[in-house]
């Protein structure tokens, strides 16, 4: 249909505009990617291959469709194998394939079940566990665009960092670090059905998408109907490639969604209120992220966001992740009041004092409940992220969305933000590993007791053989600003604590003391938050490998008599580890030279490995 | 009144024609191959035998089903509805008379069993279901007014990666139950890393026991059993349980505390879902999203068996309790009471009776009424099946009731051992003792795993054994399985007998002044089910029953108002609805009828006038009736 000609000239205008624009863009573009060359053959860490890979060409004169996106996914993953993987999530209802691209380097990181082998495995084995790659062993970061298909400022965003993560390796220092050591899950278009094809304007309203409002946290209303979009939560394919994906991929700690329009961020809940937020995280959302975000977007950072943190515990409300419809009343019954504590303020008050461009959806003056089945909510709420949603441009403040300029600016400001975020990821790492020998002798053989009485026969048998007694103190610590877990992490299902590896052949190593993998907690980061005011994020000493979970049973087979018994006296445990240290020691008898090694694994935190030397 | 004239001579024709017009609603009444002379014996099931004694591999169940559909390819098709984890099919059976219309335009009920993979006795009883129905199609009367009538999507097994590995493979009685998706259960970092395996290659799991001065068990005189130590004094080898069969795969000192699966695929439904029970989101799983998505694409099914076991349990949703977070605990407690003391005095005269401490909204109480007049037949046919609540938490069929307003039931099949059998001191309980006594007889002694040592790589000389072997506990052994399957079947035609039916009664034309006439037409659906769920009317999805006239030319409709007029104001039972216009909509709920009038003009000699009601759920009818005219 041929657009009224008062538009098309307002259009025609603009293109001149950002005809102008653009080639200025692209001039200015070549010259920065030229320095770039030119700078990352001096001194910049070792990248050999990158150094000599030409850029891919991105421009912004005009917005990506899925063809043009998907295109430049494609030749960044062949131009970068060596810090990129394009991975297929799933598909669009009309069968597109829906990328994502990892953006980390391939050849460092190490994940646990690289490092474990299983003995005696059932038969017939079922392939069921597919091995994980080496960059879900390091923190990391998601970031997509595009979940509406009007929403396209969100994917120049993505293919944007996208653009400055492969190119700035091997030139930039931090950029170089980051993606040696955490990994980046770019997904520009999550949705591709919505008919936006490159060098045509944005549609004027948008496309309807059933994938924000799909996801399963708060998707039903209070009366156990339906409140979020689809037939049920996850129905949408594109919801389902992106859930699937995180589950998968249980490193991700930080989450990014862009959307338009508006010009500002909301951070969960957008269907409960703030009693809900542990108040660890609500430090780590408005004092850490909102504060950063406002200050790139220069609006003005509430005063309380930057004194000193209130230290000492803090009431949190109880929250059932995953609220679930017709629970509440004792036998099903219908959908009770919310508890005491969780009393919203009258609709249509912000509850909170909350700036225009950091707030929580929730806190929206709306008359109506609302938010269902965000997003957000789920992957903050349910799998344990940082997340965020931004509503990108203000038709007010920003021009309109039109290629050019203003884009390429809005683009660099959410970069900003996005490497801002990297720059906090939890990092953990063995600090100090000491093995002390304590005996050694190379006349032991087995023996086995029997007593009868009072009289005790030792039988020794076999061939005598070379083994020590040796004691191993590790001390793990978290060197990045967040911890590995959000407040409640640990205890939402499908999370973990972080644990601590003992690995070297199981025949020829007899654990005196301590398991061969014991839990070291949530360890804490370097960032000063309030005090842990529900479960611990500490442990009482480290703990024996298991307790909790199903199944299994006891490790007391294996353990020494000490062990057992300072087991079955809490008050003897070591006292509490908090923070982000933790020390951890085993009394090993090790058969000849075995090799010995660490490992520690860290589900959002990363995974490392130190081999022991004896002194 | 006239057959009274003619007296007992024609009561046996009489009772003949009763019966004809009787199965008259069955439909006519097609070729009976064989004359059946042994009651409840073989109806045509040697036109396809099937050996009952045995739980069946995937490849073997998936040949039977291919079988079935090829020999009764007027009645079945055979379809995926998707595939799972591992790549199997999940195959369905579609089963009605083709020759009566396809299976989308009838009301249909759906089947599925062993959504838990070890839970494979619901295999047996969905797969034995659709045998019966196609094997006594050209048998039974009854089995053929239903087949004609009604569509049945049929899925005997759903967790089909988990159902292949239990019946086929050692396991205990407890897994794989989940889907394959990799979990990981114990914190460590790895994932189904450490599984149940068999140590000692005699194709089953039992339990491990370590020689163990301080253990509390020792072995029973017969030394087919351990025991606990009663007598501390007791000299002689002491035993500790260490648990089911398995190696340490990680070498970290427990033995299976990770095994294969994750998710619980009843808990992975979208109604009363939790993070917790059903991770990692709702309809996560293959095998359970194809079976939601088939539903959502099939709103002519009406009702759904799910089977599991293990408690003979008659699951039912019901609607929730409106007094729930109002009763206080002594309200409660004083409920319970007066409910159990009239449910005692009901038992005096039916021990089926059935009676609960619920209290439904008002607007789903037919919903609640329909529940219990079924569950409590069901409780008659299955004898020793307990009806009881359902819960929500993401199960299968809280979302088939609250999603979909289907009418829905879990069925926990089998149990311990009947009473009758086993239960040797009258105490109403099994012991050790009795379910030995019963293994050695009723299974010839061959359920049992006898105690014996073996060498374990990772905890050295142990003994295995003192269990029973899979399939005695949760899943019945061979001689139980066809009467557990036999009376599911018949639970389950009494339910499709009484899918509603919508008829209509008689219609009558009456003067009323001039040339302007009462047409009364009575209709009515005699069958337990409503023509919708309240909660389906709740959901927006309810599609209301209708009745529409059509005329010849010389008949017309007088517009009156619309709504319930009383024939006699005194009389609350002559209340009849006003068809103000052509069509009219209505709701019939179980054993129920409406009466509507109208107001016609007719003129000239001849004419006629149709009836017809149309149910989404309980078919068509129609009624002509034709009008002749003499004089002025």
């Amino acid at each position: 249909m041929p657009p009224s000609d008062d538009r098309s000239r307002r259009i025609g205008r603009e293109r001149q505009r950002a005809g102008r624009m653009s080639a200025g863009l692209a001039a200015a573009l070549c010259l920065l990617l030229g320095a770039a060359v030119v700078a990352s053959g001096q001194g910049a860490p070792p990248a050999a291959a990158k150094t000599a890979t030409p850029p891919v060409a991105l421009s912004f004169t005009g917005f990506h469709g899925y063809a043009a996106a998907t295109d430049y996914l494609k030749k960044v993953a062949a131009a970068y194998p060596g810090i990129t993987d394009l991975v297929e999530i799933g598909r669009s209802q009309s069968g597109r394939p829906i990328y994502v691209l990892v953006v980390s380097t391939r050849k460092t990181g190490v994940t646990i079940d690289g490092l474990v082998s299983l003995a005696n495995p059932r038969k017939p084995a079922v392939s069921n566990v597919t091995p994980m790659k080496p960059y879900q062993g390091k923190p990391a970061q998601w970031i997509d665009g595009g979940t509406h298909g009007a929403t396209l400022a969100g994917t120049e965003v993505c293919l944007y960092i996208i653009e400055k993560l492969v190119s700035g390796y091997g030139s930039d220092a931090e950029i170089t670090r980051l993606v040696d050591d955490s990994a980046f899950y770019i997904c520009p278009m999550v949705y591709q059905d919505g008919g936006v094809e490159a060098g045509k304007p944005a549609p004027r309203a948008e496309t309807a998408s059933t994938v924000n409002g799909n996801y399963p946290e708060g998707w039903w209303k209070d009366d156990n109907t339906p409140g979020g979009t689809g037939d049920f939560p996850s129905s949408s394919p594109e919801a389902r490639a992106v859930l699937e994906f995180f589950t998968n991929h249980t490193n991700i700690l930080l989450a990014q969604s862009f959307h338009t329009s508006g010009g500002y961020t909301l951070r969960p809940f957008a269907r409960w209120p703030d009693s809900r937020i542990d108040p660890r995280d609500a430090a780590v959302f408005d004092r850490v992220l909102g504060r950063k975000y406002l200050e790139l977007i220069g609006e003005p950072v509430p005063a309380s966001w930057i004194e000193a943190l209130p230290q000492g515990g803090a009431q949190v409300a109880p929250r059932t992740p995953g609220q679930p419809a017709g629970q509440g009343g004792r036998r099903g019954g219908v959908s009770g009041a919310a508890p005491a504590a969780d009393q919203p303020s009258r609709r249509g008050t912000a509850a909170i004092d909350q700036p225009r461009a950091w707030r929580s959806a929730y806190n929206q003056e709306r008359q109506e409940p609302g938010g269902y089945g965000a997003f957000a909510d789920w992957a903050y709420g349910q799998f344990g992220a940082y997340t965020m949603s931004t509503q990108l441009w203000d038709s007010k403040r920003d021009t309109k969305a039109v290629p050019g300029d203003g884009l390429a600016a809005l683009c660099e400001t959410h970069w900003q933000f996005e490497r801002f975020k990297a720059t906090l990821l939890p990092h953990v790492e063995i600090a100090e590993v000491a093995a002390k020998l304590l005996y050694t002798t190379s006349q032991a053989s087995k023996a086995t007791a029997t007593q009868s009485g009072d009289a005790v026969l030792i039988r020794k048998g076999g061939t005598p053989g070379r083994y020590k007694v040796v004691q191993i103190t590790a001390t793990i610590a978290n060197t990045g600003s967040l911890p590995t877990q959000v407040a409640q992490g640990a205890q939402l299902r499908g999370n973990r604590e972080d644990v601590i590896w003992l690995l070297g052949d199981p025949a020829k190593i007899t654990f005196l003391e301590g398991t061969r993998w014991m839990r070291l907690g949530v360890l804490q980061g370097t960032l000063p938050l309030p005090a842990a005011a529900g479960p611990a994020a500490g442990v009482a000493g480290a703990r024996g490998g298991g307790g909790g979970g199903r199944g299994g049973f006891g490790a007391q087979a294996n353990q020494s008599p000490l062990a057992q018994m300072r087991q079955q006296r809490p008050d003897a445990a070591e006292p509490r580890q908090t923070g982000n240290r933790r020390v951890v020691s085993w009394l090993v008898a090790v058969e000849g030279d075995t090799p010995l090694r660490l490992a520690v694994t860290s589900q959002k935190g990363g995974t490392r490995v130190k081999d022991l030397v004896i002194q | 009144m006239h057959t009274n004239r003619l007296g007992s001579r024609l009561l046996v024709p009489a009772l003949v024609l009763l019966l004809l017009a009787a199965s008259a609603w069955l439909g006519p009444v097609r070729a009976q191959k064989k004359l059946q002379t042994s009651p409840g014996g073989a109806h045509g099931e040697m036109d396809f035998p099937i050996n009952w004694k045995q739980y069946y591999s995937y490849a073997e169940k998936t040949r039977i089903m291919q079988g079935l559909q090829k020999q009764y390819a007027s009645l079945a098709d055979l379809s995926t509805i998707g595939k799972s984890r591992m790549g199997r099919d999940q195959w369905m059976l579609t089963i009605t008379a083709k020759s009566t219309g396809a299976p989308e335009s009838k009301r249909a009920m759906w089947v599925d069993g062993a959504i838990h993979g070890n839970e494979i006795n619901g295999v047996t009883c969905s797969l034995y279901f659709a045998w019966q129905l196609l094997t006594r199609y050209d048998y039974d009367p009854y089995v053929h007014g239903l087949v004609d009538r009604t569509t049945f999507y049929i899925l005997p097994g759903l967790n089909v990666d988990a159902n292949d590995s239990y019946a086929t493979e050692p396991n205990t009685e407890n897994n794989p139950r989940e889907p394959y998706r990799p979990a990981d259960d114990d914190g460590d970092g790895l994932y189904d890393e450490d599984q149940t395996e068999d140590v000692d290659g005699d194709g089953e799991i039992s339990v491990m026991w370590i020689d163990d001065p301080n253990g509390e068990f020792r072995l029973s005189p017969d030394k087919r059993r351990f025991v606990r130590v009663t007598d501390p004094r007791d000299e002689g080898p002491r035993f500790r349980r260490l648990g089911m069969e398995g190696f340490d795969n990680d070498g970290d000192g427990r033995i299976n505390e990770d095994d294969l699966g994750g998710p619980d695929p009843n808990r992975n439904f979208p109604f009363g879902w939790t993070l917790q029970d059903g991770w990692p989101y709702p309809m996560s799983e293959n095998e359970t999203r194809n079976v939601l998505e088939f539903q959502l694409k099939h709103p002519n099914i009406f009702a759904s068996f799910h089977f599991h076991n293990t408690g003979r349990l008659i699951m039912f949703m019901a609607p929730p309790d409106v007094r729930a977070t109002t009763m206080t605990a002594e309200q409660r407690t004083a409920q319970e009471a007066r409910v159990a003391a009239q449910l005692a005095e009901m038992r005096k005269t039916d021990r089926y009776a059935q009676l609960f401490p619920r209290i439904a909204p008002a607007d789903m109480q037919n919903d609640m009424d329909t529940q219990m007049a079924i569950v409590t037949e069901g409780a008659h046919i299955l004898k020793d099946y307990t009806p009881t609540f359902s819960g929500l938490s993401g199960q299968a069929q809280a979302s088939s009731y609250n999603m979909l307003g289907s009418f829905a039931y879990l069925i926990e099949l089998w149990g311990p051992p009947p009473m009758a059998e086993v239960d040797r001191n009258g105490d109403g309980r099994m012991d050790e003792e009795e379910q030995q006594a019963w293994i050695d007889t009723e299974l010839i002694g061959e359920g049992w795993i006898v105690p014996h040592r073996v060498k374990h790589p990772d905890l050295g000389d142990i003994w295995i054994g003192g269990s029973a072997k899979k399939h005695t506990g949760r899943t019945p052994p061979a001689p139980y399985m066809e009467t557990e399957a036999l009376r599911q079947t018949h639970f389950m035609l009494y339910a499709a007998a009484q899918f509603p039916r919508v008829e209509i009664d008689r219609v009558t034309v009456t003067p009323a002044t001039g040339d302007l006439f009462w047409i009364d037409a009575t209709v009515k659906n005699d069958r337990v089910y409503p023509t919708f769920s309240d909660r389906s009317l709740q959901l927006k999805r309810a599609v209301k029953d209708r009745l529409t006239l059509s005329m010849s030319p010389n008949v017309s409709l007088v517009e009156v108002p619309a709504g319930v007029v009383r024939l006699d104001p005194l009389n609350d039972q002559s209340a009849v609805t006003a068809l103000s216009g052509m069509a009219t909509e209505f709701r019939l709920r179980g054993r129920d009828s409406v009466r509507f009038r109208g107001l016609v003009k007719i003129t000239g000699p001849d004419g006629w006038v149709d009836v017809r009601t149309e149910s989404k759920f309980g078919g068509t009818d129609t009624k002509r009736l034709t009008i002749k005219v003499s004089g002025t």
